[in-house]
This record gives structure tokens, C-alpha cells and sequence, in this order.
């Protein structure tokens, strides 16, 4: 029993920066585009949100607050992220590239980009990047008292994590209740299944794909950053994020779309990355372990193909490219 | 037209991707009489506060003082290598920008620098940590290590006072001194570092157990991370490591446990759980196989110096923290070790599956990654690189479990 | 609508129509394939703007620029292809884009009700559109645009995938929201229909606007006059073929498509040798599935279509793949209305193309190159194909161009029974002109020719007999030597033809 616990409460840590990944991808999958690029996206945030808090702390020495650190992290990371979902959604709905295309050139990119900023902070700083110890803390503190930490069970699965995965689950719930109870979120989900009905009835389309397309992207970023800020130490790292960008892309599909789903879907994805460190069975190489989120993946879109539920797939012209004049 | 710059384009793509593996910087060059190129290729960069960052210091170092003798070293640097075919690249372009020596820095370097150096016998090549120059049949392959294990030894020393502290205190009972280890790969230089680790804890703390979980990574600071909270959770009360990075500190700080660090002073990222940290002073290297190749010398094919000749530094105590009277235990054990009174591989002092050790080789000469040749053990202990720099202790010592 | 005018690059959709409808009145649009119907309504839902022309609603100039200007006029179209969101329930549906309704969907349930109730239709607002049938579907569309404030409603082809029962449902809705003051426009071409539901009909052929009638004062033969006009000479030779063979014999061919709708009901006829066989029917009476049926493309319910060869012996080619076809040694050509896409590879060239054909030849897993290159720089020089070369994409060359690729293909293999189906839809008149002489060239080869075609002219022109397919059925079957345009007319849109009172 301890060691579920044990396992789950470790996974959420991972399972945060996946949950950021995967809700912004929802937000852009909802539209009907297809951003492969959200490796790229999650490593430009990972560096963008740390040069934020670290040259504020320069700037700012001492008197650097744990509260306003985390605001411009954050600030940064969104930002970097808009911008560069702002080019992929420039090429895919302006220019009508090829979605896969763009999407894997931005993760390229992205990738490059953001090593390129961690180096540039690392040659100009003459050292290692990191911020201080104070920072550090507010960063990866345990915002729930302590004595709700303290309840058996509940205790640290629930209440012992970070102020980034409170804020990624309200996050999961609005979106949840944007898509279903808003007539913005209904015109969005139209978009995203056929842009030439929505178009006919008059729904800007255009506007609609931009706007989730590069929100989509910032909120991604964000998650990059608390990667960055949590497990890596608030130091930059030049290789962590690897591959954790596809996760989320995988996570999408095993969410099924659902904002809700991303909640408990990212932290079963995290308990399974790190589950080869808790659970040795004898006859599993570790490196069994690590493929099991994306094993898990092509098992759930498995069976929704096969039950055939028309509620459970992806929005209908997700990745394809809407031409007006094609009408 | 199209054509054209469709082509201009994809030229432009691909030698972009060239350049993005790793990147190199170079010093400027001053005088030149006396100017030696050298080349320098890691595994990491400077923001693993860890195991690159100690060889840049080293580096630095060696630059301070062979220029104090007159000797000008220009440094060619290549970053963030990985342990595949792009380190055959980074050693072909360092050899390409004229280095004279060129130094691979981590363990696994060494089969792919091998494949370059029948390509430039006139330049040197050391391998960092590896073992393999010896055998290869090549007179322009070095390696080179130090006696870690005394470092860690008394950072096991400086570990076990802690627990034994806190026993006597009563915050925790005998049973409950675990330390928790996190290794790279169960390979020899790993085995050996935390045996001796667990040796020295044991001599002032002798409930003390150990346990290991390998990441199978130099450098790999989610599964560092992860690998410790997940000890942590199994009980462990003490954080050791022998990987690259510092999250393992900062995990064990989050968790309110103490840490001993590698490669560098970890205290100022945990400063309320680092005890020390042990770390190879490359500096000291660096320095002779430079001065001697300026002088026209031999660079020993294979170097090895201890704590004795300041190739093994402990990094400073945290005074705050660390047992009472550690300061003073520290300086007694390192004093025995320079004496030789001390044996950090006694083998009255530990048994495997219940038996003492009686025999063991040290030399693979075969391939197979059996040792068979050079006997370690004589005179009451096990020789730690006596035969070669690279670690050679394999054996599985009671009271230490390895988790996977 | 006056004088409305549109075109599509060349092609002249709309010749300065004069068009209007009445409050409280159901009109007819009538007309042809081709004739401009749907492009004529499509201008007055907004999806396109005229050219040149005129709109005014009770005598009011107005200007529909978007599908939301034509929604802002009270005019709403239901296309023949729905503008449904499928895993949206039929409420969400109808307020897309409504930015003033508000979202509460108990009040949208109420007054989608309340329409229901009005005229007649019983939908479930809460049913999801992938639950509903095609008919369904329908109604959703149709109050979609009552719930928007129409009062001018398009129609465009409507029946076309009903079943009788709830064509006739349809009409009485139609009739309830006539009474209520709204004007209805049907687009169809189903005389019977036209008959049955509409106040006033009025008649496009070929882009121009001919009149309009009352429809108690016409009947179908006079209809059919407006619709199909009087017959123009062509100047196509046709030569007799001596003595011709029975080739293919057609029993009873019955299909059904995958959505249970009869496609082909006890269709018969006989293919001679030396003889084009013309097809003549609107579209969608079951031209497509006959061929396809023919040459084992399309799964048939029951009948039989046998194959005589020179020895009178009988091959039956329903059950089998083409493959099998071929190699019972039949050799059967079909040039597909979808040449691009079936009949084709866009991308590869005309050697390419080619090896479609004969792949098979060469020895083990390679390709033979030499004979299908051989192929295609003969068909280059004799039919004079412009292209850059026998390797350019063929999928670049002008439509007449890939019809000739596609006609010289078929024809190269020799066959027995060549089939096409709109072989000339799209080309310019010289290309039309050498399409018809490689025809007759192959019927006096003995060849069996099966020509579908939507051009009346050129079917009494160029065919020896001409088979009429009217609702899946055939209607007639005469001689094109003898028979008129008129009798062909009405037979296309009335089972039969010849029995008609007005």
C-alpha cells in the first residue's frame, strides 16, 4: 500500500509537466490542428521561464520574491510558447502547409532554440545557470498546511505538491467546462470537426484555429518551465526535456480530448516513467518500463477504434488544412 | 530558380545540423613559442554543477599554472557528447583545428575515440576514466584516473559520524541508518566508489546498510532525481551518489535528509542537507601531461595519484550540519591513508557472502570482462588501482544491496 | 433575381437569368444537369456572388455577400450534402454561429419544439446527429434554418435520398410552411414531383433561363420540351457495321448501395458487336453502378451479365474481381467518369499509366519498361497528346488531354467490350470530336461500345441504340436512327415514356 502511495505521489511531479503539455495540446487539437511541435514548445518554455526568474533575480538581487519569480517564469515561459505556436499557426492556417511538417520542423526548432538560450545564458553568465536557493524553494514548495499533508494516504497523494499542479488541475477543470458549457467552447469544438459547417454558419474559423493554436502553445510551454523549476533543480538542463514533449502528445490521444481525463491520465503517465526505479519485477529490464506510457497509448487507441464510440475521437478534421474555396 | 534556392536552402539545412551537436568554444591565442593546443571533449557542460564542471575547473586550473611556468595553453571545448558515434565527430574536429592533445572526459568515450586515433598518430589522446590503452597496441592512447576511493572513503567516514550522531541522539534507531546510493552503471569504477563509500561509514557507524539503485546514465537528471526520492521512500537517510548531475542534493534537501555530494561542492545548492562531497582535482593531471609533452616528454601511458599528491580533494565541510568532531576525524583518517596504516580495502573489514576475501584479479586481458590476471589482494588488502587507474573492484560486499 | 449572370472560368454557368418567387407559394426549379440551378441558388444563400445581376427582395435591392448576409434576409438553403456537425446533438447544431441566442438549451429545446409542433416535424432535439438517419438529418437541416428566422427556404434536390415514405412527409411539411406564408423553392428535376408538390415550375437549359409556367396549367411532356429543347445537327459519322454479334447479355441486374437505396432494378439489355450502345438517363438514375456493376466493381444484388465470345461460348462475370474477368480472357475497357481519380495516376505520366495496364508482363518482381513506353509514345504521336513528355504528371495536362491518355489506354488492349462513361463531359469540341471518331473507329472494329452520355444530341448522333435509365430502371430502349429528342426526353424523367397525359 506505502508503495503505491509512495509511487503515486512521485508520479504527480513528472505527471505536472506532462499535465501542462497536454492540455495546451488539446486546446490546439481541439481546432482541428495537429502541433506536432510541442517538444520544441516545452524546451523554448523550459528556458525562456528560467531566464525570466533569473535575470529578475539579478536585477533585483536579495530582495528577489518567490511569488513575483514564479509570476514572470510563467509570464515567459506562455509567452515563448505563444510565439512560437504563433509561427506554426501562421504556416498551417495562413499558408495551409502541411500540419505534420510544420509541427515536426517546430519541434526541431524549438529544441534548438531553446539549448540555444540555456547556452547563451551559460557563456554569458561564465557558469552554470541556477537560480538561488531561496527561489528554488518558492518554486518547488508544498503550498497545502501541513497537517493536511499529514493525513494518511490522502495526505501526500493529494495535498503535498507544488503550487504548479493546483494550478494545472484548476486549469484542466476550466478548460473542461469552456469546451461544454460555453458557446465559445461549442463553436470551437465545431471548428475543429468540420470548418467548412462552421464557416457556413458563419463561425470565423480563422480566428477561432489561431487563437487556440497559440494559447494552446503557451499553456505547453509552461509546462516545460516546471520541469525546469521542480525536477531539475531550478538549473538548467540541457537534455531533460527530451522526449517529454511526445509524451504529452501521446497523452492526448490516451486523454481522449477530455481536459478531465488529463488530470489523472498524466499522473498514471508519470508513476509509469519513474515506476522502473520502485517496482523491480525480476524479469523486466528497465528498459520495458520506460516504454510503457507509449505501449499504454497504442493499447487505448486500440480499443477506441474498436468500440467505435463516435463521442471518443478526435475531432473529425484534425489535421487537415481548411480551404475555403474547396466548398 | 526555384531550383537553385530549393537546393541553397537544403545546403544551408543540413550544415546547420551539423553544427548542432554539441558546441565548441576556443580561447584566443596570444604568444606562441610555447603555445600548446589542446582539446578538451565532454559529456556534459558546465550547468551539471557536477562532473564537467570539475573537469573545467581542472582545466582552468592547469591553464593558471602552466602559464605561470610560460607555457600557453589554447583550449579547443566541445560540450554535451553523448556516449555514440558524435563523439567520432567531436574528436575528428578537434583534431581538424590543430589540438595536439585532445582528452575525452567520460568513461564511455574511450571505444569511439579509438576509432580516430590510427587517423592522427601525431596527436596525443587521453581517455578520462577509461582502461583500455594498455591493450589497444597503440603508443598514442593514455588514460588516466585517481584514487577516488580515498575521497570516498572519507566522505563514508564524514557520512557515517552523521548517523552515528543521530543514533546516539535517538532520532533514529540502528537499524534505520540506511544510506541510499545512486549509481550510474553497475560497472567496476561505480562498485568500487561505493564500496569504499560504505566501508568508510561503516568503520564509525557499524549498523549502517547501504542500498543502490543504478539509472543506467552518467547524466541524467530526472532519473538522478527520481532515483533518490524514490530511496528516500524506501527509507533511506542518507543521499550518496555517483552521477553527474546535483538533483540528487536538491531531492534529499526537499526530503529533509542529508547527502554527500561528487564531483563538486553540493553544499551551496543543499546547504541544509550536504555534508561534503569528494571530488578528482583534474588540475593536477592536466598540468603534468601538458608539461611533460612541452618538454618533449613521456606522458605516462597510464596515471594514477591519490589524495597524497592532491589529485583527491575533499570539498569543504559543512560545518553547520556535519557530526561534532568530524573536522578532526577527517584529518586522522587522512593521515592514516597518507601513511599507509590505513588500507581503505581491508579485507579484515568485509565479507562477501560471508566469507573473506582471499583472491581476486585485477586485468581483463581477454575481452570478456572477467578479470584474470594481476592478483589484487595481498598483504591483508584489496589494491585499488595499483594495476591500472581505472577502478577495478567488482565484488559485492555484504551489506550493501543493489536494488536493480 | 435579375439578369444574373456567373462563370467559371470558361464555362458560362448562368446567362442572365430573370428569376423570381412568390410569398406563400412553392416553385420548382427545373432543369438538367449542368443547366445552373445549384449555381443560381448558391448566389442567393451567399456562397457566391454573380458576376453580373441583380437581387431584390420585395422590391428592395439587397447585397448577399456571406451565408450570414443570406441568414440576415431570411433566406436559408439545404444543400444536398449536409452542413452537419456529426457528434453534435441536433440542438448544438442549430445555434452555431448564432452569437444572440443564448446558450441556455432548454429554452433552444423549446422553441425547436415549438417548430416541430408548427409544421409537422418530429425531431428530438437532444439526439446527436451520427444517431440520426439520412432523412433525419434532413429535417435538422430544415429547421436549422426555421430556427434562424427563414422565410424564404432553397431546397436543392431534396428527395434524392428519401424513400417514398418520407418524400411524402416532406411535402406535407412543405405545404404546412407554404401555408404559413414562406417561400419554398425546390431545385430537382423529377417531373413526377414537380407535379405533385409545386405551384409554378420554372425551366434553365444549359445556363439559360427559358420561362416559367403554373403547374396545373403544363404537364411532364411539355416540361420535358423546356427542359431538353429541340435537337441540334453534329455532323458525327455513322457508318452501319455489318452483321453484329451478341456480346454481352444483361438479366435482370439489381443493385443496392451501402445505404439500402435501390440503385439498379431489374435492368436488361443486350451489347451487339459493331454497335455503340448510347446510355441515357439524368444523373443518378444508375449509369454509374451499371458499369461499375459490368466490370465487377460494384456489388450486385441479384441478375446476371454474360460475356459471348466469338465461339458463342458464355462467360458470367458477376462475382468476379476484374482480375478474374481478365483472365478469363475478356477483354473489357472502361473509361471511368472519375478519370483522375479512377481511371488514372495523377503523378505518374503517361508510361506510368500505361504499366497500370500491363504490369503483369514482366518476368518475376521487375517491371517491363519498354513496351508500355512503346505504348504511350505511339498514343502521344496518334492522338496527338500535348504534353512535355511521356514522363510529365498527367494529372497536369488539360482535360482533353487526360481523356485521350485514358481512351488510347484502353483501346491499346484490343478489347471486346469497351465501356465509358461521360467520355466528352468537360472537353472542348475538337478533342469531343476525335473522342466520337476513336469510338466509331472501335465499333466498326467489332468492338461492343457502351457510351454513357448526358448530351442528347450527341447520342442520337453517334449511337446505334439508345437505352434509357430512368430511377434505376430502364425506361426504353430504341433507335437512335429513328427516335426524337422529345421521346427520349420523357423518357428520362417519366418510367415509360410514351404513356403520359399532362
Amino acid at each position: 500500500m506505502n508503495l503505491l502511495v509512495t509511487l503515486i505521489t512521485a508520479g504527480v511531479t513528472f505527471g505536472t509537466v506532462l499535465m501542462y503539455g497536454t492540455l495546451g495540446e488539446i486546446l490546439t487539437e481541439k481546432s482541428g490542428n495537429l502541433n506536432l511541435g510541442v517538444e520544441g514548445i516545452m524546451y523554448m518554455g523550459g528556458a525562456f521561464g528560467l531566464a525570466g526568474a533569473f535575470y529578475y533575480e539579478k536585477a533585483v538581487g536579495a530582495a528577489a520574491s518567490g511569488p513575483v519569480a514564479i509570476v514572470l517564469a510563467l509570464l515567459a515561459a506562455f509567452v515563448a510558447g505563444c510565439a512560437a505556436s504563433a509561427i506554426y499557426s501562421f504556416l498551417t492556417i495562413t499558408l495551409r502547409t502541411n500540419q505534420n511538417v510544420t509541427g515536426l520542423a517546430l519541434s526541431i526548432f524549438g529544441t534548438g532554440v531553446g539549448q540555444f538560450v540555456g547556452e547563451f545564458m551559460r557563456l554569458s553568465e561564465g557558469g552554470y545557470v541556477a537560480l538561488s536557493n531561496h527561489l528554488k524553494d518558492s518554486f518547488a514548495a508544498a503550498i497545502m498546511p501541513d497537517f493536511l499533508q499529514g493525513i494518511p494516504v490522502i495526505g501526500p497523494i493529494l495535498f503535498s505538491h507544488t503550487v504548479f499542479f493546483y494550478m494545472a488541475v484548476v486549469l484542466a477543470v476550466l478548460m473542461h467546462l469552456y469546451f461544454t458549457r460555453t458557446r465559445s467552447g461549442l463553436y470551437l469544438r465545431a471548428v475543429g470537426e468540420s470548418p467548412a459547417t462552421s464557416d457556413a454558419a458563419g463561425i470565423n474559423t480563422t480566428r477561432y484555429k489561431y487563437l487556440a493554436t497559440i494559447i494552446g502553445g503557451g499553456i505547453s510551454a509552461i509546462g516545460g518551465m516546471v520541469y525546469i523549476v521542480t525536477t531539475a533543480g531550478c538549473v538548467w538542463n540541457h537534455e531533460g526535456l527530451s522526449g517529454v514533449g511526445w509524451l504529452a502528445v501521446a497523452l492526448v490521444i490516451f486523454c481522449i480530448w477530455r481536459p478531465l481525463n488529463a488530470i489523472w491520465g498524466s499522473v498514471i503517465f508519470g508513476a509509469m516513467m519513474i515506476m522502473y526505479l520502485r517496482v523491480s519485477l525480476p524479469f523486466m529490464p528497465q528498459q520495458l518500463y520506460k516504454i510503457l506510457p507509449y505501449v499504454v497509448t497504442v493499447i487505448v487507441l486500440i480499443f477506441t477504434s474498436m468500440r467505435n464510440s463516435r463521442d471518443k475521437q478526435p475531432p473529425a478534421s484534425l489535421g487537415v488544412n481548411y480551404f475555403r474555396e474547396e466548398r | 530558380m526555384k531550383r537553385l534556392s530549393l537546393v541553397l536552402i537544403v545546403l544551408a539545412m543540413v550544415s546547420a545540423m551539423v553544427f548542432a551537436g554539441g558546441s565548441s568554444e576556443s580561447a584566443a591565442a596570444t604568444g606562441d613559442s610555447n603555445t600548446v593546443k589542446v582539446g578538451l571533449i565532454c559529456i556534459g557542460d558546465e550547468n551539471d554543477q557536477g562532473y564537467t564542471y570539475n573537469f573545467i575547473r581542472g582545466r582552468d586550473e592547469a591553464t593558471e599554472n602552466l602559464a605561470a611556468e610560460g607555457i600557453n595553453v589554447e583550449w579547443v571545448t566541445i560540450y554535451n557528447i553523448g556516449e555514440d558515434s558524435s563523439c567520432v565527430d567531436a574528436n575528428i574536429e578537434a583534431a581538424e583545428q590543430g589540438c595536439q592533445i585532445i582528452i575525452n572526459n567520460s568513461y564511455g568515450f574511450e571505444p569511439y575515440m579509438l576509432e580516430v586515433v590510427d587517423d592522427y598518430p601525431e596527436i596525443t589522446f587521453i581517455s578520462c576514466t577509461s582502461y583500455m590503452s594498455w591493450n589497444d597496441g597503440r603508443d598514442n592512447t593514455h588514460n588516466a584516473f585517481a584514487n577516488i576511493y580515498e575521497g570516498r572513503y572519507i566522505a563514508g567516514v564524514v557520512a557515517g559520524m552523521k548517523l552515528q550522531q543521530m543514533i546516539d541522539e535517538g532520532q533514529i534507531t540502528p537499524e534505520q541508518a540506511v544510506i541510499g546510493y545512486v549509481g550510474a552503471f553497475p560497472f567496476a569504477e561505480v562498485v568500487s566508489g561505493y564500496t569504499s563509500y560504505f566501508l568508510g561509514a561503516r568503520s564509525v557507524c557499524p549498523s549502517v546498510t547501504m542500498k543502490v539503485m543504478y539509472v543506467s546514465s552518467w547524466s541524467d537528471a530526472t532519473a538522478e532525481s527520481d532515483a533518490a526520492l524514490a530511496l528516500i521512500d524506501q527509507g533511506c537517510v542518507l543521499i550518496s551518489q555517483h552521477s553527474d548531475n546535483t538533483t540528487p542534493a536538491t531531492a534529499a534537501q526537499s526530503r529533509g535528509v542529508f547527502h554527500t555530494g561528487y564531483n563538486n561542492d553540493m553544499t551551496g545548492i543543499a546547504p541544509d542537507a550536504s555534508l561534503i562531497g569528494t571530488r578528482i582535482d583534474w588540475g593536477i593531471y592536466f598540468t603534468e601531461a601538458i608539461r611533460a609533452y612541452v618538454n618533449g616528454e613521456e606522458i605516462p601511458q597510464d596515471w594514477c595519484k591519490g589524495m597524497g599528491e592532491g589529485a583527491v580533494v575533499m570539498t569543504p565541510l559543512n560545518e553547520a550540519i556535519a557530526a561534532p568532531g568530524t573536522a578532526e576525524k577527517i584529518a586522522e583518517v587522512e593521515a592514516a591513508i597518507a601513511d599507509g596504516s590505513l588500507e581503505v580495502f581491508d579485507t579484515s573489514t568485509f565479507t562477501v557472502g560471508g566469507q573473506t576475501v582471499t583472491t581476486a584479479m585485477a586485468l581483463d586481458t581477454d575481452g570478456d570482462f572477467t578479470p584474470d590476471s594481476v592478483e589484487a589482494v595481498h598483504d591483508g588488502a584489496f589494491h585499488e588501482s595499483e594495476a591500472q587507474s581505472a577502478p577495478y573492484f567488482t565484488l559485492r560486499i555484504d551489506g550493501i544491496v543493489e536494488l536493480n | 433575381m435579375l439578369g444574373i449572370t456567373k462563370s467559371f472560368g470558361q464555362v458560362l454557368a448562368n446567362d442572365h437569368i430573370d428569376f423570381s418567387v412568390r410569398w406563400g407559394e412553392i416553385l420548382a426549379l427545373l432543369g438538367e444537369n449542368g443547366s445552373g440551378k445549384t449555381t443560381l441558388m448558391n448566389m442567393l444563400s451567399g456562397i457566391y456572388q454573380p458576376d453580373e445581376g441583380r437581387i431584390l427582395e420585395d422590391g428592395q435591392e439587397i447585397y448577399i455577400r456571406s451565408p450570414k448576409d443570406a441568414y440576415e434576409h431570411g433566406i436559408g438553403m439545404i444543400h444536398q450534402h449536409y452542413k452537419l456537425i456529426e457528434v453534435f446533438t441536433a440542438a448544438q447544431n442549430m445555434i452555431l454561429g448564432l452569437d444572440d441566442v443564448k446558450m441556455d438549451m432548454r429554452q433552444v429545446d423549446a422553441r425547436v419544439r415549438e417548430i416541430c409542433e408548427r409544421y409537422g416535424f418530429e425531431i428530438d432535439p437532444s439526439m446527436k446527429v451520427y444517431d440520426m438517419s439520412v432523412s433525419q438529418k434532413q429535417t435538422v437541416e430544415i429547421v436549422k434554418v426555421l430556427f434562424r428566422g427563414a422565410n424564404i427556404l432553397v431546397l436543392d434536390e431534396p428527395t434524392a435520398v428519401l424513400t417514398p415514405q418520407e418524400t411524402v412527409k416532406l411535402f406535407k411539411v412543405l405545404r404546412n410552411m407554404k401555408e404559413d406564408g414562406k417561400a419554398i423553392v425546390i431545385i430537382t428535376h423529377k417531373l413526377n414531383e414537380v407535379m405533385e408538390v409545386s405551384d409554378r415550375v420554372s425551366v434553365l437549359r444549359k445556363g439559360q433561363y427559358i420561362g416559367t409556367v403554373e403547374t396545373s396549367r403544363t404537364n411532364p411532356q411539355a416540361l420535358t420540351d423546356m427542359m431538353v429543347g429541340h435537337a441540334v445537327s453534329l455532323n458525327i459519322d455513322r457508318p452501319r457495321y455489318d452483321n453484329p454479334q451478341t456480346r454481352l447479355v444483361v438479366e435482370g441486374l439489381t443493385c443496392v448501395d451501402e445505404e439500402g437505396i435501390t440503385r439498379l432494378e431489374d435492368v436488361s439489355f443486350t451489347a451487339n458487336t459493331g454497335e455503340i450502345l448510347g446510355v441515357a438517363g439524368i444523373s443518378g438514375s444508375g449509369q454509374k453502378e451499371l458499369l461499375e456493376a459490368m466490370t465487377g466493381l460494384y456489388p450486385v444484388k441479384a441478375g446476371s451479365v454474360r460475356f459471348l465470345n466469338d465461339k458463342g461460348e458464355e462467360v458470367e462475370l458477376i462475382g468476379k474481381t476484374p482480375m478474374q474477368i481478365r483472365r478469363t480472357g475478356v477483354g473489357m475497357a472502361f473509361v471511368p467518369e472519375d478519370r483522375l481519380g479512377m481511371g488514372l495516376v495523377g503523378s505518374m505520366g503517361m508510361t506510368g499509366n500505361m504499366m497500370l495496364r500491363s504490369w503483369r508482363n514482366g518476368r518475376g518482381a521487375l517491371l517491363k519498361r519498354k513496351d508500355p513506353q512503346a505504348l504511350a509514345d505511339r498514343i502521344l504521336e496518334e492522338l496527338e497528346v500535348v504534353t512535355p513528355g511521356t514522363e510529365y504528371p498527367v494529372r497536369r495536362l488539360s482535360g482533353g488531354n487526360v481523356q485521350k491518355v485514358l481512351v488510347g489506354r484502353e483501346i491499346a488492349i484490343q478489347p471486346s467490350v469497351l465501356l465509358t462513361a461521360y467520355a466528352v463531359r468537360g472537353l472542348d469540341i475538337n478533342t469531343s470530336y476525335t473522342i466520337y471518331r476513336l469510338l466509331t473507329e472501335q465499333k466498326m472494329k467489332g468492338v461492343a461500345v457502351v457510351y454513357v452520355g448526358e448530351d442528347l444530341d450527341v447520342l442520337l448522333e453517334l449511337a446505334d441504340r439508345i437505352l434509357v435509365l430512368c430511377g434505376g430502371r430502364v425506361s426504353g430502349i430504341v433507335d437512335a436512327r429513328t427516335t426524337t429528342k422529345e421521346e427520349i426526353g420523357l423518357m428520362m424523367t417519366h418510367l415509360g415514356g410514351k404513356e403520359v397525359n399532362g
